[in-house]
């Protein structure tokens, strides 16, 4: 699997980071006013008017922009619209919606025995396309056939279509999820 | 969203006040007899400080703890990665557990990488069980291609077991060929 990572990856590490970040702040703040000085909060020669309102002014825009960046980045995704099957101008463009196949991957994949429900997604770039796959077992399924079936059936057939040597595939196995009489 | 909001009326309220010498959002007038007057140790600061101390403790933690990662399975080739997740494990487990004859109960709990295996059984003599649970759970994470650093232990709950019934009964290795032993003997 690529290690470049994904979008909504990389908006999660830094919202790990930003959470750490402002707690870091407000644990050091607040300990400095616990540990605190004496006399009032504002000093009373702090007057309203000063140059130096304006280094806070600027410094209160920087995090305003940082802010509104870091609420930006939450609507981050990871997919992409469709693969250039032909990309030479000359011959013809040739373009697949990504979701056109992924329904077609999903058939694929309810097809297999022992598959309950299925669902299929690509992610990263279409330069660098992944493909993430969900499945639900029946109780009592071969995994390794299903295993086997993904990788040699489903992935390689798709890999035929898109003129890929391989593709990266994320599979996420739900375990017994329904009863052999439940398969739709 | 909110603190970038309160960002923008602040700058504006620096900038209006220098260029005009008023505010145009907050009453900083009245802000600034407030904070004037009241003193660092004031109870009402004091609180305050504490309160962001726990904010800022918990965003720290939040921000540290790793979520629960997913149950690697399996894979082949190496461009395909298997995955579960540890609840679907835990479950699957207490299927194989309930499976043998003599559990009525199975209770899975998984710590990190070890499967901790709780079973109930009505048995009067459960010599054996454990173990049985063991053998067919193990089997099953084999099957199923767990790594082999997630390890498996069962206790026993035999409440009408002759002289009494709860102990540990078995650990195990999730290949189910790799070293077994008991931990400890049923009462």
């Amino acid at each position: 699997v690529s290690r470049r990572r994904l979008p909504t990856e990389r908006t999660a590490l830094g919202n790990r980071i930003g959470l750490v970040l402002v707690g870091l702040v407000l644990v050091v703040a607040s300990s400095a006013a616990l540990a605190g000085p004496s006399g009032p909060i504002l000093p009373r020669q702090v007057g309203a008017l000063g140059a130096w309102w304006w280094a806070v002014a600027g410094g209160v825009a920087v995090l305003t922009l940082v802010c509104l960046r870091w609420a930006l980045v939450q609507g981050r995704r990871d997919g992409f619209a469709a693969f250039a099957v032909e990309d030479d101008p000359r011959r013809g463009l040739t373009r697949v919606p990504t979701h056109v196949l992924a329904q077609a991957v999903e058939e694929d994949l309810r097809s297999i025995p022992g598959v309950a429900k299925a669902s299929a997604a690509f992610v990263g770039w279409p330069s660098e396309p992944q493909l993430r796959l969900s499945v639900g077992l029946e109780e009592g399924a071969d995994l390794d056939a299903v295993r086997a079936e993904v990788a040699a059936g489903v992935v390689g057939r798709l890999c035929q279509a898109l003129e890929l040597e391989a593709i990266p595939v994320l599979l996420g196995v739900q375990l017994d999820a329904a009863h052999p009489s439940a398969r739709r | 969203v909110l603190l970038a909001a309160l960002g923008v009326t602040v700058v504006l309220d620096v900038v209006s006040v220098q260029v005009a010498g008023h505010a145009l959002v907050w009453p900083y007038r009245a802000l600034a007899a407030d904070l004037r007057s009241t003193s660092w140790h004031a109870g009402i600061t004091r609180l305050a400080a504490l309160g962001a101390l726990v904010v800022g403790l918990l965003l720290v933690g939040a921000g540290v703890h790793l979520p629960h990662r997913s149950v690697p399975l399996r894979s082949e080739p190496p461009w395909l990665a298997v995955v579960t997740t540890r609840r679907s494990l835990r479950r699957a487990a207490a299927r194989s557990a309930l499976g043998v004859d003599g559990v009525d109960d199975a209770r899975v709990e998984l710590h990190h990488r070890r499967l901790e295996v709780r079973v109930r059984t009505p048995l009067r003599d459960p010599a054996g069980l454990g173990e049985a649970v063991a053998e067919a759970v193990g089997q099953r994470l084999a099957a199923l291609g767990v790594d082999e650093r997630y390890s498996l232990r069962v206790s026993l709950q035999a409440p009408f077991a002759v002289g009494g019934g709860r102990g540990r009964a078995g650990s195990i290795g999730p290949g189910g060929d790799q070293a077994r032993e008991t931990r400890g003997a049923l009462q």
